[in-house]
């Protein structure tokens, strides 16, 4: 009997993760029950897995980001600005429900990496005294969702979606000036 | 005997001023982020530099200011540079001492 149950268990427990393999989800056991034996029947043991996706996705390219990689104030009139960078700027990627930062960025097919080296300039035109030249990184705009997944063994219980997230992933080369 | 206690010290951002952008070059970090003012209209000519003149010595620098206290672990480094050709002797001393230190605003 022993045996039995040993083998219901794995049954069930391969079968939780072959349907979460073969759907691309990451999964994560949240608990485990077992229920007493009877006269009439085995003890059997059941999975609570969380799993998340990422849904709804869509993407704008030369967006500009949000960032500000340099500002110059002009004390001199008529003066120029060239803002020269080889600077890092930062990749966001929203997440919630337990999703991580690979997952998010593997889905949306970026790095996952927190900045990218961007090397570019750009030159103002002549300026006022007072006047501002400010460089942004230019890159993609990512808008997306993120569903959680209850399962009990292989049998979805319960769903829920996130609010819209936002990733921005920086183009290497590429900043806005105004 | 006694040891140096210089070495490895860091350039101070006011050690570039009165030198060309290629003096200056070699102790400027690759991956900062530059500010160049170009102050032209100080020395009463048009402003004329473009990125691609980054590291010439044509250009000779006449402020600098910097995130950090020295250039190589500074992050963002901003300099007012004037054309090398106009600029006198004089006017280089005179930025040395600070003359022109207005030109950079340092808003980091």
């Amino acid at each position: 009997m022993a045996k039995g149950m040993m083998k219901m268990r794995r049954r069930i427990s391969r079968a939780a993760i072959a349907l979460l393999t073969a759907t691309a989800l990451i999964a994560t056991p949240v608990g485990a029950s077992a229920s007493e034996g009877s006269e009439d029947g085995p003890i059997t043991t059941q999975q609570l897995w969380t799993a998340t996706t990422v849904i709804n996705k869509s993407s704008t390219s030369n967006s500009i980001g949000t960032q500000v990689l340099a500002s110059c104030t002009v004390a001199v009139a008529g003066a120029t600005c060239t803002i020269t960078s080889g600077k890092s700027a930062t990749r966001t990627i929203g997440l919630t429900f337990g999703a991580t930062r690979s997952q998010v960025a593997g889905s949306l097919n970026i790095s996952a990496a927190a900045t990218q080296t961007i090397s570019v300039s750009c030159t103002s035109p002549a300026l006022p005294k007072g006047g501002s030249w400010r460089a942004k990184p230019k890159g993609t705009k990512f808008t997306y969702k993120i569903r959680e997944l209850t399962y009990v063994d292989a049998i979805i219980v319960s769903q829920r979606d996130s609010a819209t997230l936002t990733a921005f992933s920086p183009t290497a080369n590429a900043i806005y000036c105004y | 005997m006694g040891l140096s206690a210089c070495a490895n010290a860091g350039t101070e951002p006011s050690a570039i001023v009165g030198e060309t952008l290629a003096e200056a070059d070699g102790v400027l970090p690759v991956d900062a982020v530059f500010i160049v003012q170009d102050v032209s209209p100080l020395f009463n000519e048009q402003p004329t530099y473009d990125e691609g003149q980054f590291g010439s010595a044509q250009w000779t620098v006449v402020a600098a200011c910097a995130n950090a206290g020295t250039l190589e672990s500074s992050s963002t480094i901003e300099i007012a540079i004037a054309p090398t050709t106009v600029i006198t002797k004089e006017q280089i001393g005179a930025a040395r001492g600070g003359e022109f230190s207005d030109a950079v605003v340092c808003n980091f």
